[in-house]
């Protein structure tokens, strides 16, 4: 058993290692147990666009929003379940906290304790696809502390709550913070490579407030710094999350966070600041698996390779990088498994009410009925049966019955010759 | 070796000369040799350009195609050499011209080859549903499928093909199941590997490509090897194997990627390929043969296809007809002569009672008790 296994592991990897190369591929499985109607599977991952639009979206109705291109058919329903998959990018996050003055004693020490949760929480994400940095910001040495922040694996940017500066008598340079911040994502983005994702979380409980003495000279303010910082949001390839605390100028954070960003407004309190930052982590989530249940049967999927393009359709339909659906050379697709149930397809499927594509039994009494007139019919109209006569039995003479014993009683045993007989016709000459 | 006396019917008069024979060679070529030794010293049979040299032993015309032991000669009789008119008896009957015909083993190992392609369809159509632990890719399902296409054509082309000689049916059944699958599933094995090295597959075109090498590699080593069986009756039969499968094999990874439904296609790519391989084992042999000897019916009643018995008669061997008869083909002639096994039945041809060698002609009715076949001459070997 075992020997046969490393047999077929052996063909199979010679075989499928230089086909499986460059594209990922789509797998045939059944849409739930029992099921014959085939779904197609596919690993996807968003691209930071996508992710940017589903970033307000919650999973399930993210799970819903998808749709694929398979065949010439276009709208084909599929549904999504989030995937760990294998991480090729590392997405970039950098978290602003506020450290002014009136974040002193229980802010500071809610936001720390909200913070290292919600770092801890990342770990459900797949491994190496996130990079964080925490930076404090306040209204002295803005750039300099935002340069200094070190992305790195979030159960090492814990060590990095633990040295933020106590919040003391310094200002808050919101507009210049966020400026300064998008640009040093947008470097850490591009040096991190294509379809890396970036996101910026502020966490503030002051209105932008600089200009006094002790400020860094150069921060932004009033309207024109408002208008510098929601332009640098605006234009930023990251989502940016403002996450106020208290009672901040609404407005001016909405003006912030402009249509790309997001602003929450919460009250000091551990569990509701949580919330947020609950989303900026499903944000990262950029692996997908999508299942595609076909209208065709799984015997129909041999004709060869077929791109299966997932689409996720929130905020505009918008495709995903094709998995290659690869047919066996010789036999007919077969399942690979069963599609899992996170995909709900079971109760999709029961609600379309798709009865099984089972075409075996047509074809094989197709082959049947070839047979029978190969058989039987075809060599009557080839082969005429023949007029023929029996041939008269050509036998043997036959031998006289013999007795038990072997004795024959049919021989008749010649007289003895005697002196007078005459065999010649002339008497032979004295 | 004994040393046996063979008279010379010469120009000089009769004479004796003494030679020393192998009892386990062929008569007929030691015959052969003696007649040079002798004409080397002057000594020549007497006869014509036309005439044949008859062997005589104990009174009895013997085959030179066998050997002495088989002939069960022995040397208190001289062996007789004389010269004799060659063809008397056929000269006396015309042969008919020979005519196109349709010879009923051909179209059996066609049958054969259809069935066992279409039982291997159902087979794997209802078996290999699922991948699981035994077959864990696409790449093991494909050498599965493909050794069991192969298992059962060669193993109902081959036991149909040795119930058509007479020859053991169990043996025939294994051996062409286990060519077969070796073939076909060997033959996948290796496109698929030629395809993984030669980085086949992956952009549409290549990808049938790669389908073509391996059905094509499949059709043809299984057609290779099922045509071994015969190789000792026709050396060119593995060739005609693997160039009929090969054939094939192309046309049903073509099928195979045509659009709409795959398990159809699948099915005709597999029924071409049985049909290709049976025809490849029966038929091109037929071409290099002078005519067929085929049961024509039994008794007056004609037998389907699973009673049929044929052999195919190629020149210059002998084909072996039941146990006490066989034809031998020379030169295009043919002759029914005896095996040295004593008969059962009562054999005639044309109506005569067969007692020694005998030659038949095209259309010749051969009847061995009640069975009847008659020997059809193929028109490409018309004399």
């Amino acid at each position: 058993m075992i020997a046969s296994r490393m047999i077929w592991l052996l063909v199979a990897a010679s075989v499928a290692v230089p086909l499986a190369a460059q594209e990922p591929e789509a797998t045939l499985v059944r849409c739930a147990e029992g099921s014959n109607r085939p779904c197609l599977v596919a690993g996807v991952r968003l691209t930071p666009d996508q992710l940017r639009r589903a970033s307000g979206l919650r999973v399930d109705s993210l799970a819903g929003a998808w749709r694929a291109r398979f065949l010439g058919d276009s709208g084909l329903f599929a549904r999504g379940r989030r995937s760990r998959g294998d991480e090729g990018q590392s997405n970039r996050l950098l978290m602003l906290i506020d450290v002014s003055g009136s974040m002193k004693n229980l802010g500071i020490g809610t936001v720390k304790l909200v913070v290292r949760d919600f770092l801890r929480t990342l770990d459900s994400l797949p491994a190496g696809s996130l990079r964080v940095a925490i930076a404090p910001f306040g209204s002295r040495s803005v750039a300099q502390r935002i340069k200094a922040a070190a992305f790195t694996t979030p159960d090492s940017a814990r060590l990095a709550i633990d040295a933020l500066p106590d919040p003391d008598t310094e200002n808050t340079g919101l507009f210049s913070a966020v400026e300064m911040a998008t640009e040093r994502l947008g470097t850490e983005l591009a040096a991190a490579g294509d379809g890396a994702a970036g996101a910026l979380v502020v966490i503030t409980d002051g209105d932008n407030d600089v200009g006094r003495p002790g400020d860094d000279p150069g921060l932004l303010a009033g309207d024109a710094g408002l208008a510098r910082a929601a332009r640098a949001v605006d234009q930023s390839p990251v989502v940016v999350s403002l996450i106020g605390i208290g009672h901040l100028n609404d407005k001016v954070l909405g003006t912030l966070a402009g249509s790309k960003g997001r602003k929450y407004l919460v009250r000091l309190d551990a569990f509701e600041l949580a919330k947020p930052l609950g989303g900026v982590r499903d944000y990262f989530w950029s692996n997908w698996e999508v299942a595609v249940p076909l209208g065709i049967a799984r015997e129909a999927l041999g004709r060869g390779l077929a791109p299966l393009i997932p689409a996720l359709s929130a905020g505009g339909q918008s495709y995903s990088s094709p998995a290659v659906w690869r047919p066996p050379v010789l036999a007919l697709p077969a399942f690979g498994g069963v599609a899992s149930a996170d995909f709900a397809l079971a109760r999709v499927e029961r609600a379309a009410g798709i009865r099984s594509l089972d075409r075996r039994l047509p074809l094989a009494l197709m082959v049947a009925v070839l047979l029978l007139l190969l058989w039987l019919v075809v060599p009557r109209l080839l082969w005429p049966p023949l007029a023929v006569e029996a041939p008269e039995a050509v036998a043997r003479p036959k031998s006289p019955p013999v007795r038990p014993g072997g004795l024959r009683l049919d021989v008749k045993e010649i007289p003895p010759r005697r002196p007078t007989d005459v065999t010649a016709a002339r008497a032979r000459k004295a | 070796m004994p040393t046996y006396h063979v008279d010379l019917a010469t120009d000089r008069g009769p004479q004796r000369v003494p030679f020393t024979l192998d009892d386990d060679r062929p008569l007929q070529p030691q015959m052969i040799h003696i007649l040079e030794e002798l004409r080397q010293r002057g000594i020549v049979l007497r006869g014509g350009p036309e005439d044949e040299v008859v062997i005589v032993w104990s009174g009895r015309e013997v085959d030179g195609g066998q050997t002495p032991e088989r002939l069960k000669l022995s040397p208190a009789y001289p062996i007789e050499l004389k010269m004799r008119r060659r063809g008397l008896a056929a000269a006396r009957r015309p042969e008919p011209a020979a005519t196109p015909f349709l010879p009923r083993s051909g179209y059996i190992g066609l049958v054969a080859g259809v069935t066992g392609a279409g039982i291997a369809w159902v087979v794997t159509a209802t078996l290999f549903t699922d991948l699981g632990d035994v077959l864990i890719s696409y790449g093991s399902l494909d050498i599965a499928v493909a050794a069991v296409l192969g298992g059962l054509i060669g193993a109902i082309l081959l036991g149909l093909v040795a119930s058509t000689r007479a020859e053991s049916v169990p043996g025939g059944i294994a051996l062409g199941g286990l060519l077969g699958a070796v073939g076909a599933g060997g033959g996948a094995l290796l496109g698929l590997l030629g395809a993984g090295a030669l980085g086949l597959g992956e952009s549409r075109q290549s990808f049938i490509v790669a389908r073509l090498l391996v059905w094509g590699l499949a059709g043809g080593l299984a057609g290779a090897l099922l045509a071994l069986s015969a190789v000792g009756r026709d050396r060119l039969r593995p060739l005609d194997g693997l160039l009929f499968g090969l054939g094939a094999g192309l046309v049903g990874g073509l099928l195979l990627s045509l659009p709409g439904p795959s398990d159809l296609w699948q099915l005709l790519g597999f029924l071409v390929i049985g049909a290709a391989i049976g025809l490849a084992i029966v038929v091109p042999g037929f071409r290099r043969s002078i005519g067929v000897v085929e049961l024509e019916h039994i008794g007056g009643r004609s037998v389907g296809l699973l009673r049929h018995r044929g052999w195919e008669v190629a020149d210059n061997r002998m084909t072996p007809l039941g146990r006490a008869f066989q034809i031998e083909a020379r030169q295009g002639r043919c002759r029914l002569v005896p095996t040295g096994h004593a008969a059962s039945e009562v054999v005639q041809v044309a109506g005569k009672t067969v007692t020694g060698p005998v030659d038949i002609v095209n259309q010749d009715p051969i009847a061995i008790g009640p069975r009847v076949f008659r020997f059809r001459r193929f028109p490409e070997a018309s004399l």
